[in-house]
């Protein structure tokens, strides 16, 4: 699924400069389509979100949540080995 | 009337603001970033109020009266997509890494990151040069906004004087729990009052569809973008909203969160909030044609204003303004605080004071900031004169040129300082250049191509950042095991 939530927020940024609408002025849902195209796209953008959080959100990073804060004094020193690289 | 309800709504603000001082601490760390305590659904909007400014109401309806519908693929789904992605990717890191080391500010991190003061340095100079035009556009705007509703009887000077007089209130007394529960409730305002304001005024010109039918009349031009924008502008705008990873208000409000659980909410609900301030304005901007077809650049960036004035009650106007105060001291409140932290912390304790202030007077000298810029900032607001949409633009191409310091600082861990200071100085070179060049033309490209200079800033930053790290030696193994696994 991991890959499935990153090859449709890819998909979506391929599919934002729509071309196709580029010169059709025809109403669509009441708006101009170029409108329309856009306004759903959002909220298919933000059912991609959803998959992307769900599958592959970065859980090693919730290991910061078990540590003291910092202080402004020691953030040298700090230690972040337990926290992945990317 | 219409002046007594944003009388009333500034109060309302201010008692949001000061009620949030009440669960002040007294410590530093509460004052600059809410002992990193903040839940979900005001990180949320937080970060949305943040980013959402008179850019949104005025200035985009200000665009999409003049250039059409475009103005929404352009500015308004580009964000939804880029801004969580930004968020997700870079935001949470930003997070973990902050809340580990007790990091406030980008600066601390970058300078620790690569092991250079004078790259902190230089850093913090470019964020705050990139900052104060951004800055200026709430400032603007507010003023704009009270001049209008009040048909030109309130001079521009003094919406910017009572918005810069309100936000010096709550941001000096609340620091940043305020400022989070201030944006939170400005936000859910605007959002409201937006979509409120678009139904009225929409079935006052007789329906959207009449109304439609009359623009593609006379303008059919503005329901197409053809003719208004390239593909290739489209495409390079979406380097714009890039700068939200760069913008030191938002990398201030990532790390109040109390956990890293709650950016989940905030991923998968901005792309809808975006949705919901940006269909009004930009249809209401493209809409103006109808009753106002002649006004110039200036006058455009109002038309949402004058709509109001023409086809609702004045009780609407009044929430229409505070709407748009709203937007405008949601983000001014986070700029302005982010920036004396930055003060403070970059500038102030990191050379010289560190050990010798107590967490009270860190906390005055922040204030004493906060202060000097919102005065700093009214007086530019008074001398500037040019479009929202443009100083917006060029703001944002800034910050989003300096995005790859920060995704490599967090993703390449073979990145040196020597890249980052070649990335710096490459978007400081050619931002410089393309303002001279573009300054005064809103259609400005590079070379009439239809690129926007960013795409290039930011090509050329990366570009830069890879090779200067390649040709240099990376961090020491302390710093490296320190920021990243073995």
């Amino acid at each position: 699924m991991k890959a499935v939530a990153y090859g449709l927020l890819t998909l979506l940024y391929v599919l934002h400069t729509d071309v196709w609408y580029w010169d059709v002025s025809r109403m669509v849902l009441g708006f101009p389509i170029g409108f329309t195209y856009h306004v759903l796209g959002t909220i298919v953008i933000t059912g991609t979100f959803w998959l992307v959080v769900r599958y592959t959100w970065p859980i090693e990073l919730e290991a910061a949540e078990e540590h003291g804060v910092g202080t402004a004094s020691n953030h040298l020193d700090c230690d972040l080995t337990s926290v992945e690289s990317p | 009337m219409t002046l007594a309800v944003i009388a009333s709504y500034m109060a309302l603000v201010l008692m949001v603001g000061v009620l949030s001082h009440r669960l002040f601490r007294g410590t530093g760390e509460d004052y600059f970033l809410a002992t990193r305590s903040i839940g979900p659904f005001v990180l949320l909007m937080s970060l949305f109020g943040t980013q959402m400014t008179a850019f949104a109401l005025l200035g985009a309806s200000g665009q999409s009266y003049r250039t059409g519908i475009g103005v929404f693929g352009l500015m308004a789904s580009s964000s939804a997509i880029v801004v969580p992605t930004v968020f997700f990717f870079v935001g949470t890191r930003a997070w973990a890494i902050g809340k580990r080391c007790g990091y406030t500010t980008q600066v601390e991190y970058i300078r620790d990151r690569w092991e250079s003061d004078l790259l902190g340095l230089l850093l913090f100079i470019a964020l705050v040069a990139l900052l104060i035009p951004y800055l200026l556009i709430g400032v603007m705007g507010a003023g704009i906004t009270l001049a209008d509703i009040s048909g030109g009887q309130v001079p521009t000077w003094v919406g910017g004087l009572v918005i810069s007089l309100v936000v010096m209130t709550y941001v000096t007394y609340g620091g940043l729990r305020g400022t989070a529960w201030a944006n939170t409730f400005q936000t859910l305002v605007f959002m409201t009052l937006g979509a409120v304001t678009f139904i009225y005024v929409a079935n006052a010109m007789g329906g959207l569809g009449p109304a439609f039918e009359r623009i593609a009349e006379a303008r059919p031009d503005l329901l197409v973008r053809e003719g208004n924008y390239s593909p290739v502008t489209y495409l390079s705008f979406l380097f714009i909203p890039l700068s939200a990873g760069m913008f030191p208000h938002l990398f201030m409000h990532w790390l109040t969160a109390s956990k890293l659980h709650n950016f989940r909410i905030t991923v998968v609900a901005y792309p809808l909030c975006i949705a919901v301030v940006w269909i009004p304005s930009v249809l209401l901007g493209v809409l103006g044609n109808i009753d106002f077809p002649e006004l110039t650049v200036l006058e455009s960036n109002a038309v949402m204003v004058r709509l109001i004035e023409t086809h609702a009650p004045e009780f609407l106007a009044g929430l229409l303004g505070a709407g748009v105060f709203a937007a405008v001291m949601s983000s001014l409140d986070s700029q302005t605080l982010s920036l004396g932290t930055m003060f403070t912390k970059d500038i102030v304790l990191h050379y010289g004071y560190d050990q010798k202030m107590t967490d009270h007077q860190q906390v005055l000298v922040a204030r004493i900031f906060v202060a000097s810029i919102l005065v700093v900032t009214y007086l530019l607001s008074l001398i500037t004169r040019t479009s929202i949409f443009a100083m917006g633009t060029w703001s944002f191409t800034g910050f989003a040129g300096l995005f790859p310091i920060i995704v490599a600082a967090l993703f390449w861990k073979r990145s040196t300082k020597l890249g980052a200071f070649a990335s710096l100085l490459t978007v400081t070179a050619l931002w410089t250049y393309y303002f001279i060049q573009g300054w005064g033309q809103p259609d400005y490209s590079v070379g009439g191509t239809g690129v926007m200079p960013v795409a290039v800033i930011v090509t050329a930053s990366a570009l830069a950042m890879l090779a200067g790290s390649l040709l240099s030696s990376p961090p020491c193994d302390a710093t490296m095991r320190k920021f990243f696994s073995a």
